[in-house]
């Protein structure tokens, strides 16, 4: 076999042409990451987070549509009250009245919800992360990422800062976190506050946490006995795959684009290496009128191009991880671009992938010339 | 040999994406035979159509306890229970109604204030021993939203005014035709 060293040698010779491509493969490494993390980010905000035993009671004309859903609060406080399988928590009913709006300051819009203390026990993914939540008039929540969703800085969204809404002034009393889900890009705040700010009389639905998954069907049932409320039960997990088939081709699009990235990259890897293979004929045969087999000059030209993805691949993951979580924002929301260990070490498969493909079509025509032909620097 | 590079690319490319052609895998449960033991809703079809029925909005004005015969199209099926609501024929369910936009869901009445809605349905449901009886999915016999069924049974009227009616039989009169490829719920 020809030595380990021998191919890092060549690297080094030709050092200009081995840093643009270490170069372009670390960024083919990046794009991949990031458009790997991006579908993967968008998909879990979607709809892998809906949990099967939440069931959302939504105005009948309304159907699987939160943002059209339109209940009378009195019919919202009647369900509340009623409906069956409600799990109970230290003796409170983990039901929840909501009002769900877009709202806006300037051309930033934001979503706004308002809540019950029992949202608490519904959404059990929520956590206060500083201060607390809203408990006098007009105080207000935020979710770590609605400054992303409404595309504001992050400090006019600290605590103790005012942020001016729906022509009134809001006391941000906390913070909180819901990792994986849409609800950290909200704004939370006391039901009656956003009715009284928005002159509404409505709300938009009755969120319930059940005793077990099994209790939905009496959930449903109810929703169609109780025709006087007007009302539909939506499993959450239903509301969650409506919304997951809106982004699904914007998540398919993204892994293609990551597909194409890291074909970009192995174009780009064997564009260098035939490059180098051609140059280095004459070198190539001598080293095989020299005894060295051709597998053996396969391999080592192989190494070559497996070194030169590996560093660019690694060089890609580590800009990745300097970027760090990036806050990204869409029509229902928000999310973080994470690009965690399992990005990353994707990234740099990919990018060795690269490096075999781009680098086993040049080193099979070079081993294959005729030793003759090659010596004569055909 | 550069053609048969690029060719080579070309097929190994798709590799990275596995996972999109294992979800487009297709599910099996047409393989799995529907159940069709007599299930509550099943036990009491009818094998002839009982004739004349009451629309939906003179149910609804008569005496509970009293026996009656219904006509309505059926609006929601109740999943897990013999039950279903029905809305009055005369209601124009979306696919009759030209909407600008045109509805996504011809199957339901979204396109009409839902108080009108309510003022014109009521709940059908057969008893069982503890209550209504419970069914699975699937053993909804035959039934599709929008179907015309009449039902036979008793009325009764809950503290909210809402109208039940205990059913002791049923047929299906009719089934609307909605256009082609249309991915119906449940």
């Amino acid at each position: 076999m020809i030595p380990f060293a021998y191919a890092l040698r060549n690297l080094s010779r030709r050092r200009a042409r081995t840093i643009i491509t270490i170069t372009g493969i670390a960024l083919t490494t990046l794009l991949v990451v990031v458009m790997g993390a991006f579908a993967s980010g968008l998909d879990r905000a979607g709809g892998t987070i809906a949990r099967d035993d939440v069931v959302l009671l939504l105005g009948t004309s309304a159907e699987v549509d939160l943002v059209r859903s339109v209940v009378a609060r009195g019919n919202a406080a009647a369900a509340a009250a009623a409906v069956p399988g409600v799990l109970t928590v230290d003796g409170q009913r983990a039901v929840s009245v909501e009002l769900h709006i877009a709202t806006r300051t300037g051309d930033r819009i934001g979503l706004l919800r308002g809540v019950t203390p029992a949202a608490y026990l519904v959404h059990s993914q929520v956590t206060v992360i500083e201060g607390h939540e809203p408990r006098a008039p007009f105080e207000i929540m935020v979710g770590r990422l609605a400054s992303t969703r409404m595309g504001l800085p992050a400090e006019q969204f600290a605590v103790g800062k005012t942020l001016h809404l729906e022509n009134r002034d809001w006391k941000i009393s906390g913070r909180f976190a819901a990792p994986g889900t849409v609800l950290e890009a909200e704004m939370w705040t006391r039901l009656d506050d956003v009715m009284l700010a928005t002159k509404r009389e409505d709300v938009s639905c009755v969120i319930a946490r059940l005793e077990s998954p099994d209790r939905m069907k009496d959930v449903r049932f109810f929703a169609a006995r109780r025709l006087d409320l007007e009302l539909a039960a939506v499993p959450e997990a239903e509301l969650m795959r409506q919304l997951d088939r809106g982004l699904q081709p914007i998540i398919a699009l993204a892994r293609w684009m990551a597909v194409l990235v890291l074909v970009a990259g192995a174009f780009a890897c064997a564009n260098t290496m035939f490059a180098a293979v051609l140059a280095r004929g004459k070198e190539l045969a001598t080293l095989r009128a020299l005894g060295y087999s051709p597998p053996a000059v396969f391999v080592s030209l192989l190494q070559e191009a497996v070194l030169v993805a590996f560093l660019g691949g690694a060089l890609g993951c580590a800009a990745a991880l300097v970027l760090g979580d990036i806050p990204i924002r869409f029509p229902m929301g928000a999310f973080r671009l994470d690009l965690d260990v399992t990005r990353r070490a994707v990234g740099l498969a990919a990018a060795l992938a690269s490096g075999l493909i781009g680098g086993a079509v040049p080193a099979i025509r070079a081993v294959r010339l005729p030793l003759v032909d090659a010596l004569g620097g055909k | 040999m550069t053609k048969r590079f690029f060719t080579m690319l070309l097929i190994l490319a798709p590799l990275g994406c596995g996972s999109d052609s294992e979800s487009a895998n297709p599910t099996t449960d047409g393989g799995e035979a529907k159940k069709s033991a007599a299930s509550p809703l099943a036990s009491i079809t009818l094998a002839e159509d009982p004739g004349e029925a009451l629309a939906i909005s003179a149910a609804r004005d008569a005496e509970a306890g009293q026996d009656i015969v219904v006509v309505g199209r059926i609006d929601k099926i109740v999943t897990g229970y013999a039950s279903f609501t029905l809305t009055d024929i005369a209601l124009d369910y979306c696919g009759q109604v030209e909407s600008e936009d045109g509805c996504k869901t011809p199957w339901d009445y979204c396109c009409i204030p839902s108080e009108e809605k309510a003022a014109a349905t009521l709940m059908v449901m057969v008893d069982a021993a503890d209550g209504v009886g419970a069914i699975e999915a699937e053993e909804v016999p035959g039934l599709r939203l929008l179907d015309a069924v009449v039902v036979k049974g008793k009325l009764s009227k809950d503290e909210f005014g809402n109208v039940i009616v205990h059913a002791a039989g049923w047929f299906k009169r009719e089934r609307p035709n909605l256009r082609e490829g249309l991915h119906w719920p449940g």
